[in-house]
Formats: C-alpha cells, sequence, structure tokens
C-alpha cells in the first residue's frame, strides 16, 4: 500500500483519537484550563464568521450525508454556478472571521494574558484551512460538484471502516493537503482552550433568532400594555 | 418404484433432448439475426455517400433519390463507369451536370454488371423508402452523430442527462465552449478542440477506458455505456468543427469577492451607527475585567 492510501485509510482514525485524547488530557489533567478571554471582534466580523460558517457547514455537511441529492441539484451548469459562489462567498466570509478572531487572539498573546500560545496555533491552523479550501475552490472549480462524486464516497466509506482512498489519492495536492489539514485541527482542537463558539458559533447563530424572536415578542406586549393604558 | 424411476429416466432424458435441440438451433438463431446487409447498400456506403445522399438533399453531388425515373439503366451504367468520356462526348446531361457541380468531377467507378444491379436495386429501394441513410460499415465515428445524439451528447457532457451507471458529469472538471456562464470545470483541460486534437482513435480508448489516474478512480464502477461514449465522441466532434476558440473563462475569485464585499456592507449598514450587541462597551475585555472605564 502506497504512503499516500495509507495516510488516508488511518489518518483519520488517529486523528479522531489523538481528539478524544486530547479532550480527555484537557478535562481530566488540565481540568478544563481555558485561554484567557480576548477582546471581542467587530460585529461584522462576528456576523461574517456566523453566516459563513453556516454556509459551510450546510454544504459540506449536506453533500457528505445526501450525496446522491446534490447530483440531482448540481446537474445543471447554472445551478452550479449559484451554488458554487455562494460556497465562495460563505468561504471568504468565514476565513474573514476567522482572521478577525485570529488577530484578537494575538493581541491578547501580546499583552501577556495566560494560555494565549495554543489557542493562536489553532486559530492560525484553521485560518490556513480556510485559506487552503478557498484556493481548491478558486483553482479547481466545480469543487462542489467532485466533492460529491470524489469526497463524499470516500467519507462514507470511512464512516463504514472500510476506506476506499483511490479517489483522494488521485486527487491534486492541494486537495490532499487541505484534507490533512482538516486531520491535524480536529486532533488538536482540544489543545487550544476556546469554546466551541469562538469559533463554529452555532449556539451564536440559534441564539440570534431565539433573541430576535424575544424581541418581537417583547415589542408586541410593550405595544399592547401602552394601548390598554388611558 | 420402477414407474416412478421410468418417470426419471424419461423426464431426464427429454430434458437432455431439449437441451441438444437448444444447443444446435442456437447458433442458427444467432446467425438468423444478423441479416447480411445489402450489397447495394454496402456499395453506396463505400463509394458513394461521401459525396451523395439518397433523399437527404444535394452534398457534393446531386440527391439520388428517384434517379430511376430520371435517368435510363443504361445511361448510368455508362455514366459511373466513366463520367470524364460521357462528358467530353458531348452527352448533353453529363454536361448539364458537370456545369452545375463544377469544378468537382466526380472520379470513375469501375463497378461490375453485378455491381450496378444492385447499386440500382439499392436506389429503386430507397427511393421508394423516400430516402435511405448510409449503412454503418464498423465502429462509427463520432463525426457520424445526427443532431439528435449530439444534443445527447451535449445532456450528457453538462450533467443535464445522468449516466446510467452514475459517473461524474463531464463538465464538473472539463469545460468546452460556450457552456455554461463561468465554463465548465478546471480540475481537467478544456475539451473544445479534443476530437481535433485526439482524433477518433485518440478519444476512443480515452471513453472507453477512462485511464487517466482521476477519472479511473471517479469511474471505477461507473464507465460510460457505449451509446453514452459515442453520443459524448459525437458532441466533442461537433464542438471541434468551428475553429472558434473558448472564450477567456470570468475571473471566478472577482465574483466572490464582490459577493464578500456586498454581505459585508450590508452587515455594517444594517448595524448603523452603534453595533447591537457589545457596541456601546468599547473597552477591552482587559478592561472591563478590572473595571477600568473606557
Amino acid at each position: 500500500m502506497k504512503l499516500t492510501a495509507t495516510v488516508f485509510s488511518y489518518g483519520p482514525y488517529l486523528a479522531a483519537f489523538a481528539f478524544a485524547g486530547a479532550w480527555l488530557y484537557r478535562w481530566g489533567i488540565l481540568r478544563n484550563q481555558s485561554a484567557a478571554e480576548a477582546d471581542d471582534i467587530r460585529p461584522e466580523a462576528e456576523g461574517a464568521l456566523a453566516l459563513g460558517f453556516t454556509t459551510l457547514f450546510l454544504g459540506h455537511l449536506t453533500t457528505a450525508l445526501a450525496p446522491g441529492a446534490m447530483r440531482v441539484l448540481l446537474a445543471d451548469p447554472g445551478r452550479v454556478t449559484v451554488i458554487e459562489t455562494a460556497g465562495m462567498v460563505g468561504a471568504l466570509l468565514f476565513a474573514f472571521g476567522v482572521g478577525a478572531r485570529l488577530l484578537s487572539r494575538v493581541r491578547a498573546l501580546r499583552e501577556g494574558r495566560p494560555r494565549q500560545g495554543s489557542a493562536v496555533l489553532v486559530l492560525g491552523l484553521l485560518f490556513v484551512v480556510c485559506l487552503s479550501g478557498l484556493y481548491l475552490t478558486v483553482a479547481y472549480r466545480w469543487i462542489t460538484v467532485w466533492y460529491a462524486y470524489i469526497f463524499a464516497p470516500y467519507l462514507r466509506s470511512l464512516a463504514v471502516t472500510e476506506p476506499v482512498t483511490a479517489s483522494i489519492v488521485a486527487s491534486p495536492f492541494a486537495v490532499k493537503v487541505h484534507a490533512l489539514l482538516v486531520m491535524a485541527l480536529g486532533a488538536l482542537w482540544p489543545m487550544a482552550g476556546v469554546g466551541l463558539d469562538e469559533i463554529f458559533p452555532l449556539r451564536a447563530v440559534a441564539r440570534r433568532y431565539v433573541v430576535r424572536a424575544d424581541a418581537r415578542a417583547h415589542r408586541a406586549t410593550a405595544g399592547a400594555v401602552a394601548e390598554e393604558r388611558p | 418404484m420402477l414407474r416412478k424411476r421410468n418417470f426419471i429416466t424419461s423426464r431426464t432424458r427429454w430434458s437432455r433432448v431439449g437441451c441438444l435441440l437448444a444447443a444446435a438451433l442456437a447458433p442458427a438463431t444467432a446467425f438468423g439475426a444478423e441479416t447480411p446487409p445489402d450489397p447495394g447498400a454496402v456499395l453506396f456506403s463505400e463509394r458513394c455517400s461521401t459525396c451523395h445522399n439518397i433523399g437527404g438533399g444535394v452534398k457534393v453531388g446531386p440527391d439520388l433519390l428517384g434517379l430511376g425515373a430520371r435517368r435510363p439503366k443504361v445511361w448510368f451504367a455508362k455514366f459511373v463507369r466513366g463520367p470524364g468520356q460521357l462528358i467530353d462526348a458531348g452527352d448533353p446531361t453529363a454536361a448539364a451536370l458537370f456545369q452545375k457541380f463544377a469544378p468537382v468531377r466526380m472520379p470513375d467507378q469501375p463497378l461490375t454488371d453485378q455491381e450496378v444491379d444492385a447499386v440500382w436495386a439499392y436506389f429503386a429501394s430507397c427511393s421508394d423508402k423516400g430516402g435511405c441513410q448510409p449503412v454503418a460499415l464498423g465502429p462509427r465515428w463520432g463525426t457520424d452523430g445526427s443532431a439528435e445524439e449530439v444534443a445527447r451528447g451535449r445532456a450528457i457532457f453538462v450533467g443535464e442527462r445522468r449516466l446510467q451507471r452514475g459517473g461524474a458529469p463531464c463538465f464538473s472538471c472539463h469545460g468546452v465552449r460556450g457552456e455554461g456562464w463561468m465554463g465548465g470545470g478546471t480540475l481537467g483541460p478544456d475539451l473544445t478542440f479534443s476530437y481535433a486534437r485526439l482524433g477518433e482513435k485518440g478519444l476512443a480508448p480515452v471513453l472507453n477506458d477512462m485511464s487517466t489516474p482521476v477519472m479511473s478512480s471517479v469511474y471505477g464502477d461507473a464507465k460510460l455505456e457505449d451509446d453514452e461514449q459515442f453520443a459524448v465522441k459525437a458532441y466533442l466532434a461537433d464542438i471541434a468543427r468551428s475553429g472558434a476558440f473558448p472564450r477567456k473563462d470570468r475571473d471566478f475569485f472577482a465574483l466572490g469577492l464582490e459577493g464578500t464585499l456586498i454581505v459585508l456592507g450590508a452587515f455594517v449598514l444594517r448595524r448603523g451607527p452603534r453595533g447591537p450587541r457589545g457596541a456601546d462597551d468599547t473597552r477591552s475585555a482587559r478592561d472591563r475585567d478590572e473595571g477600568r472605564p473606557s
């Protein structure tokens, strides 16, 4: 078996074990010591992070879980262009948001706040993952289509613990680098000592809508009370 | 018991006879299915179809539909064997044909009497049917594709028509002139002139074997069916006919960048002069922690 095939056969499982090990180390030995808080980023960067993350998360997850449906959706050059452009805008927004978070952490490191080094390292790695994804999108069109045909079968084969690496081994070098960086990020993530919300703002995205709904309800109640007053 | 054994024996014997009969008849049926092509049709396809149609209109020479009604067979036999001699001899019909289709002069066709009979009979039968297409004399070339096959090849190429074995559409990795607003994929080369560059003999094995490393992995269990290969080949042959180069693709990165700036601008406009979250507290985290004023 070639070295590349070996790496892509065992690498993802090793990354998963490393993730679990690092998580246990952080919780068990370090008692979940997290990095000191950094400055807030600008609201537009936060918005870009949330929107970019949502776009990329949905795109990657939908294609991995339902490649057949995605293939049907992508069976038209016009639709491919729209989806690919939306993905690229999402990637640029996410890179902008992650870059802002990274800068904030670098400033905190310079100010000498505790436990910032590992956070900067992991955020830097995420930023490079983002840039490599952007490079792939620009250099090898249409990545969404061949993600559905090349990458999704590989991910599904990993899920059933029977890795089929032929397609990923034959892919361009940049694809392999992107995949390896994602594995490294997964393995190192628990060492960052930053909340998951800082980068993958799932709760923040949900909170936006919850807060907005609450605000609407509050306004409606206040309006009703004002009308009742003589 | 004896009767039962006899019954089994007779049934086995009959089944053996049946098998033998089937084996004996199978080749005959198979041969019977392939009726030998009409010798006149073969002759027409080999010698005439390059310049003549039967019912398809004027090509390089005249349409041969209804030839039997227009000319006598004797004249046809003389003309087809030596058109130049007939023109030089001052035959008015031959001279009129030469003037009409000048400067092309039909080459001599040294046909035997049997061959003249066969091709004359073929013309008659085609005229009764309203026209004929040349018969296939071997594997079809991409250039032989009909308009429907070219359209089918295009649909397969861009993914509008799914491949029967579920393979990826060519468009995801390759581009061709005039397809898609942004052009095709860039993982593989542009295929606008692939037919002109590789030719039938170069392109056919690529479509059949999918022998490049990426293609062999993507199409491992999903190779193109024969009809799909031909349709794609016909489409590529058709698109290679025009010598126009593909236009330069629009800058995809610039498009993405513009979209991003629009979204960020919308965020800024929506936020207004003071942001919705934490904008009224512009202190740094350390200042907040230590209770310093802004």
